[in-house]
């Protein structure tokens, strides 16, 4: 079910509230029971038989861990337990994200001999699966303090971020479902809630899916893009993911907020970056933390641990010889950047799309690490070239990230790098569109001339369009800027400065918003499932 | 150990780390007043305390290596919990 359709906003969501904060006067258990209802029914409208799965997944993880519990003496048995669980959950992630392709691809070297066979994706596996994996490993290390089988499953179904995250972390989750004060209904949270939701519906319905066919058209095989019209799809498709991805996240944040549950930020302005590093610490956030919590520092440590052991030193200066900075710094960042990639989709796109980000993180950490630091503060002009570096590396990854084919990708890539002429320059480009399209109009007569005429408007439009939606980004605040004397997630919130901006509760902003839900709605007839719904 | 003892250890094994020659660390301070204390030199941070401390960290307690507060209460835990 979309958060974004009549179904889900009219009829499920006011439902499963009424029935949340009705069943909370008789206490925990029946509300919570009921959330783990409506979670499954969230999850069963859209394919009833992965429900099964799902009910699986959480019934032979739950027990692991407890098998992972009752053995905290034998440190053998545990590991034991913990390594199976681990197998059968990316198994089971194996067999129904990845095997189509792994078949596809032996097929076509004629290993295997029959067609590929089709397996629906059952939505949020790799959600559900990590979100699983981080607990069993948590249960080993003996820092879960919650073990109760309800909270559990709620923590994993609770359908605010059942399919596309934020990825929850069982320490900042589990405790709220166990506090009284969750299932009591609270006027401050559902306004807080709606809010956030409204925030996150216009950006989905309002501001990206009007991109989503531009950036289509610009990736159709028949495409031959000059250098400004890649970098011009490149900026919008950019754009069409960010408020995409943040605006789901929005929603789920609020639909959280109206159960009185708080969720971790997910976006912190990211388009903001002045260094890739930067980049990963406000994109996808949730992402970030899971892989380096299981992934990355795990793998580091051991790594430094054996340099240790063998007597070699392993201080900050000793890292800048190159055998040191790549053991212990680039290989383990590409390892997790080529997981991060392939955590998306199958595909080699995925995987280069992980590993060119790997690589500027190893350059950027590099940088840190063979530069002494400087303490001093940036000048503007040094920041705005930091800025562009590091969007525009974003921008080429990007195209591996979207492109539909590895061809068309590399198509892309060339168009950015000019193989196809410089085309005209954005500015002319706009000048003579805009006054061209008006003398079109005007002075010649025919349909034809009308349509080529409405087509340059419509051009220049796009340019305006993507060029405004990069000034929001770059200087407006973000939803928890807008929301922060609300604390509308958990983690920090830097104030904006723009303190006009922020939301207060009165006539003008309920107007406003009462404005922006109306058109959002309106617009939801058209829209178009998250992109993040494939991963 | 006190809490000053561990700070004052804990000075020498971020001059060693990270390079720092600042003054005296304080409760107060966090990775963010520390320019060369990031994810990447947090590995090695980690693998020093043990070292220094004779304590051993576990992987989900790399989150609370962000600040000198958590720092010294890792540490003071570890130590009860090896010296008993």
């Amino acid at each position: 079910m979309l958060f974004n359709s009549y179904g889900f906003i009219f009829g499920f969501l006011p439902l499963s509230l009424v029935g949340f904060y009705s069943l909370g006067r008789l206490g925990r258990k029946p509300a919570a029971s009921w959330l783990v209802f409506s979670s499954f029914v969230f999850y069963g409208l859209w394919n009833p038989r992965y429900t099964f799965l799902l009910a699986l997944s959480i019934g032979f993880n739950y027990l692991i861990s407890l098998m992972i519990h009752a053995n905290r003496q034998h440190h053998f048995l545990q590991r034991t337990y913990l390594t199976l669980g681990i197998f059968v959950d990316i198994g089971v992630l194996i067999y129904y994200k990845y095997l189509v392709d792994i078949i596809g691809f032996t097929y076509g070297l004629s290993v295997y001999d029959s067609p590929t066979p089709s397996i629906t994706i059952p939505l949020g596996i790799s959600f559900f699966t990590f979100t699983q994996i981080g607990y069993l490993v948590d249960v080993q290390q003996g820092v879960v303090a919650d073990k109760s089988p309800l909270n559990y499953v709620l923590f994993v179904t609770f359908f605010p971020h059942l399919i596309a995250g934020p990825i929850l972390h069982n320490r900042e989750i589990m405790p709220q479902f166990s506090e009284k004060r969750t299932y009591r209904f609270s006027i401050e949270n559902l306004t807080v809630g709606s809010v956030i939701f409204i925030i996150g519906l216009a950006k989905k319905c309002l501001l990206a899916d009007p991109l989503s066919a531009q950036v289509s058209t610009g990736f159709a095989p028949s495409a031959s893009l000059t250098l400004s019209a890649a970098w011009l799809l490149m900026f919008t498709y950019a754009i069409q993911i960010y408020f995409d991805f943040s605006g789901y996240t929005d929603m789920a944040i609020g639909i959280a907020r109206m159960f009185n549950v708080r969720f971790p930020m997910n976006f912190n302005s990211p388009y903001k970056a002045t260094s890739i590093i930067d980049f990963w610490q406000r994109w996808h956030m949730t992402l970030t933390r899971l892989l380096t919590l299981y992934l990355f520092n795990p793998l580091a440590i051991s790594i430094a641990r054996s340099h240790a052991a063998r007597k070699l030193p392993i201080s900050r200066s000793a890292q800048t010889s190159t055998n040191a900075f790549f053991m212990m710094t680039a290989f383990p960042l590409l390892i997790t950047m080529s997981v991060a990639g392939i955590w998306h989709g199958a595909g080699i796109k995925f995987l280069i799309f992980g590993l060119l980000h790997g690589f500027y993180l190893t350059v950027n950490h590099g940088w840190r690490i063979f530069r002494s630091p400087r303490a001093s503060k940036l000048g503007p002009l040094h920041r705005l070239s930091n800025w562009l570096l590091t969007i525009s590396s974003i921008l080429v990854a990007l195209v591996f990230f979207r492109a539909p084919t590895m061809n068309s990708a590399l198509a892309t890539v060339s168009a950015m790098a000019g193989v196809h002429g410089l085309g005209n320059v954005v500015f002319r480009n706009l000048l003579l569109h805009g006054v061209s399209s008006i003398q079109l109009i005007f002075t010649q007569h025919g349909p034809a001339a009308a349509t080529s005429g409405l087509k340059a408007i419509e051009n220049a439009m796009q340019y305006f369009l993507t060029a405004f939606l990069w000034f929001i980004v770059l200087i407006m605040p973000n939803t928890q800027q807008i929301m922060h004397k609300y604390e509308p997630a958990l983690g920090r919130i830097n104030p904006c400065a723009l303190q006009r901006m922020t939301w207060k509760p009165t006539i003008a902003s309920a107007a406003a918003l009462g404005a922006i839900s109306a058109f959002a709605i309106m617009a939801v007839a058209g829209t178009t499932p998250f992109v993040y719904f494939q991963f | 150990m006190t809490d000053e003892e561990i700070l004052d250890q804990l000075h020498s094994v971020f001059s060693f780390v990270f390079n720092y020659d600042g003054g005296p660390l304080t409760m107060s301070m966090t990775s963010e007043d520390i320019p060369a204390w990031d994810s990447m030199s947090n590995i090695t941070l980690a693998i020093e305390l043990e070292h220094h401390f004779g304590i051993k960290i576990k992987i989900a307690e790399m989150e609370s290596l962000k600040n000198i507060q958590d720092l010294t209460s890792l540490v003071k835990s570890r130590q009860q919990l090896t010296t008993h």
